[in-house]
């Protein structure tokens, strides 16, 4: 497969390396030339022209010794006149060595044969020195000798010109190399540049415009449109990569077509559960606008989901107090003591429908709330029922009531000796029926008020109370009672205790029934009782203390509980209904407060409830 | 002696109630259902009625109303004996016109207390 990409970025860096390398080549082979013409310069004409020089001085050497052998008769001027005759062939020989110069070997011909005519004059004139005498010496000089002598001078010098004209040359012609070179270079450079930029500017639209047309065609299928292709041209990896992306977007195509068919599936077996499920659900978005209403709701309510979709809950559905919740909920987060169920009740064409309504938030991942969903528990029936049981428990007293009076006063009669004398046995016997006929009296009536606290259908009648009144009034009946068993009851309250929010009576009762349970559960001789109270920020509390055999821990968590008995030592039950702390509860939760008790056996009980305290008049 | 009128419909409650009274040394009448009571205690005069609620023909709402619209009887005190506990039925039994309300179950001595508060004001 052709990696035309691959093959043409290698391709056009080998290229760019070639007419990079070329350009070097270039250069080194211009400063060799440069250096060459230099090195030609010193080698051809330097020397010959250091030997026309040499030439000149040996000449003009050996021409004093002529004129000092003829005047001065000079016996060292022979020698000296060799002397120069020996350098001076010296110098000649050597600028013969180094003939460069067109011309050049014609003048040191010329030299040679004027020397050689120089030298036999030379020998002339000595002999005409010696034989004819100076005069005439000195006629030969001037007329023969000299002239050569002058002439020879001049061609030497004509060669150190030529030379130097050569140099001049040379130098002229090397700075037209590097000039030449520069120019060439720095061109060749600019090709280069170019060559290359328009190679990169190709490079870049051959593979950047293909990857800039991916990027949005990615884009398009990230916002979920899977029907994006993209033109397959050539065999390099650009169209490669858009073939497998072709095969991408088809393979995402029909993934997405089986999990939207999934999800659709999934969905109607979600939406046929919700509208199946006889409870009212309501969905709301952060925005309190309506998403979903099921068959029950749109019973409940008489909407219609239609019609209030994507609606402000407030706009369709009128009921403020769900809508409350439904804020409170979203609040949660600040404050936790919120009620998160109410009970409501809603008309559904004649009758009355009673809902129980439960907000649940709908958290994301991160756990940011993101809408609600409001369920509305149809609890007519439950109602009902509860009705049924309070009439039950109102209609089954009501009818325990007679027979108990005939019983008890029949009994009580027959005690008192008012139909006729009596037996210790039939005593005995009749107190045993009178004591139990008791028994069933308070059960009666503690199983009554139980129904109806329960059934809130008896309204706590709150107001504001000094609490060591009502202590004093519970407790009162009990001191003879704690007095024949040697028992003692302090009651510990601060002076300037507040005043809580009370129903005098049936707080009165609560303590009734804890003290009575102290006093039950305290020993013969030695039993102690303490009431106290304690002031917090907003609540008293009220401790009820004994120092009985305490409870045993399984019992302390169901002892609020109904018709929870503890038994006595004997493991006898000790007279109670056990109804009354299930009532205390009853009470106590009514007011706001709370009531719980700790105990260790052995030790002694300790009874706690809480009142709140009345803002301060 | 001072003359008790029941009007009781249980014969149970009756037979101590009565038995009671009697060896209390009242004088004492029974009336097993409202209108006969009613009819009772024109005759009878009584000092005091001890009146159920809950009676055949006619209940004890309506006999003490009757009672207490009559010249002759209405100021005889009516004592509400009876097996309702609710607040509505006894503030009932005060507006029309009941001087006591006594919740059954009682006892003898509670039946006492009551006729001697009664009694003793006079």
């Amino acid at each position: 497969m052709g990696k035309s990409i691959k093959f043409k970025m290698t391709s056009i860096f080998i290229l760019i390396f070639i007419v990079l390398a070329a350009n070097s080549m270039w250069s080194v082979f211009n400063f060799n030339k440069l250096n060459n013409s230099i090195e030609e310069i010193m080698e051809s004409n330097y020397a010959s022209v250091v030997a026309a020089q040499n030439m000149v001085v040996a000449l003009e050497r050996q021409d004093s010794a002529e004129l000092s052998h003829m005047f001065a008769d000079d016996k060292n001027s022979q020698e000296i006149f060799l002397e120069n005759e020996k350098k001076f062939l010296m110098w000649l020989a050597r600028a013969e060595d180094n003939i460069t110069e067109h011309g050049e070997e014609e003048i040191l011909e010329g030299i040679n044969n004027l020397y050689t005519q120089y030298i036999e004059r030379y020998y002339s004139l000595i002999e005409i020195q010696s034989s004819e005498g100076i005069e005439e010496a000195r006629n030969y000089y001037y007329n023969d000798v000299l002239p050569l002598f002058e002439e020879s001078k001049e061609e030497a010098r004509s060669l150190q010109e030529l030379n130097q004209n050569s140099m001049i040359e040379q130098r002229n012609e090397a700075q037209r190399i590097a000039e030449n070179a520069s120019y060439s270079t720095l061109l060749i450079a600019f090709l280069t540049i170019l060559l290359g930029l328009i190679l990169v500017f190709y490079l870049m639209s051959k593979i950047v415009k293909p990857i800039d047309n991916l990027i949005d065609k990615i884009k398009k299928i990230s916002e979920g449109d899977y029907s994006q292709q993209l033109d397959v041209t050539g065999d390099d990896e650009i169209s490669e990569l858009a073939s497998e992306f072709n095969i991408m977007t088809e393979k995402l195509k029909s993934y997405e077509l089986l999990n939207v068919r999934r999800l659709m599936k999934e969905k109607k077996k979600a939406e046929a559960i919700v509208e199946s499920i006889s409870d009212g659900i309501i969905v709301t978005d952060e925005d309190n606008k309506i998403l979903l209403v099921n068959r029950a709701a749109e019973k409940a309510l008489g909407i219609k989901e239609k019609e209030v979709i994507n609606k402000h809950f407030l706009e369709e559905i009128k009921e403020e107090e769900i809508f409350k919740i439904i804020k409170s909920m979203k609040e949660k987060n600040k404050i936790n003591n919120i009620k998160k169920n109410i009970n409501i009740t809603l008309k559904s064409g004649e009758e009355l429908k009673h809902y129980n309504i439960n907000v649940k938030p709908i958290r994301d991942k991160d756990g940011t709330n993101v809408g609600m969903v409001t369920l509305m528990q149809d609890i007519t029936k439950l109602k009902e029922v509860d009705q049924m049981k309070s009439d039950f428990v109102s209609t089954v007293s009501h009818e325990f009531r007679t027979p108990l009076t005939s019983i008890g006063m029949s009994a009580g009669l027959l005690l008192e000796g008012i139909s006729g004398d009596i037996t210790e046995d039939q005593k005995e016997l009749l107190e045993a029926i009178k004591e139990d006929n008791e028994r069933l009296k308070n059960l009666v009536s503690d199983l009554l008020d139980l129904s109806r606290l329960e059934s809130g259908k008896i309204q706590m009648d709150i107001a504001l109370y000094d609490i060591r009144k009502i202590i004093q009034h519970a407790v009162k009946p009990f001191y003879r009672q704690a007095e024949d068993k040697n028992t003692s009851i302090s009651i510990n309250v601060n002076d300037n205790v507040s005043k809580v929010k009370a129903d005098f009576n049936k707080i009165s009762w609560v303590l009734t029934n804890l003290v009575g349970n102290a006093l039950r559960y305290t020993p013969e001789n030695g039993g102690k009782i303490e009431i106290e109270v304690k002031e917090t920020a907003n609540k008293i509390l009220v401790a009820v203390k004994d120092n009985g055999k305490g409870i045993p821990e399984e019992f302390q968590k169901k002892i609020f509980e109904k018709f929870v008995q503890v038994k006595d030592e004997k493991g006898e039950n000790t007279g109670g209904t056990g109804l009354g702390l299930a009532i205390s509860k009853e009470i106590v939760n009514a007011h706001g407060g709370d009531i719980w008790i700790e105990s260790e056996p052995g030790n002694g009980s300790k009874f706690y409830f809480t009142l709140y305290i009345g803002s301060k008049l | 002696m001072k003359k008790v009128l029941i009007i009781e419909d249980e014969k149970n409650i009756v037979l101590p109630l009565k038995m009671f009274l009697m060896k209390k040394e009242y004088d004492v009448r029974v009336s097993r259902d409202g209108i006969e009571g009613i009819k009772l205690a024109q005759e009878y005069m009584p000092d005091i009625i001890l009146l159920d609620i809950l009676l055949p023909k006619m209940n004890g709402y309506l006999v003490c109303e009757a009672l207490k619209e009559e010249m002759d009887t209405k100021n005889i005190p009516v004592i509400f004996i009876s097996a309702k506990t609710q607040e509505k039925d006894i503030k009932k039994a005060f507006e029309v016109g009941g001087q006591e309300y006594i919740i059954k179950p009682f006892v003898h001595e509670d039946i006492e207390k009551v006729l001697k508060k009664y009694f003793e004001e006079e």
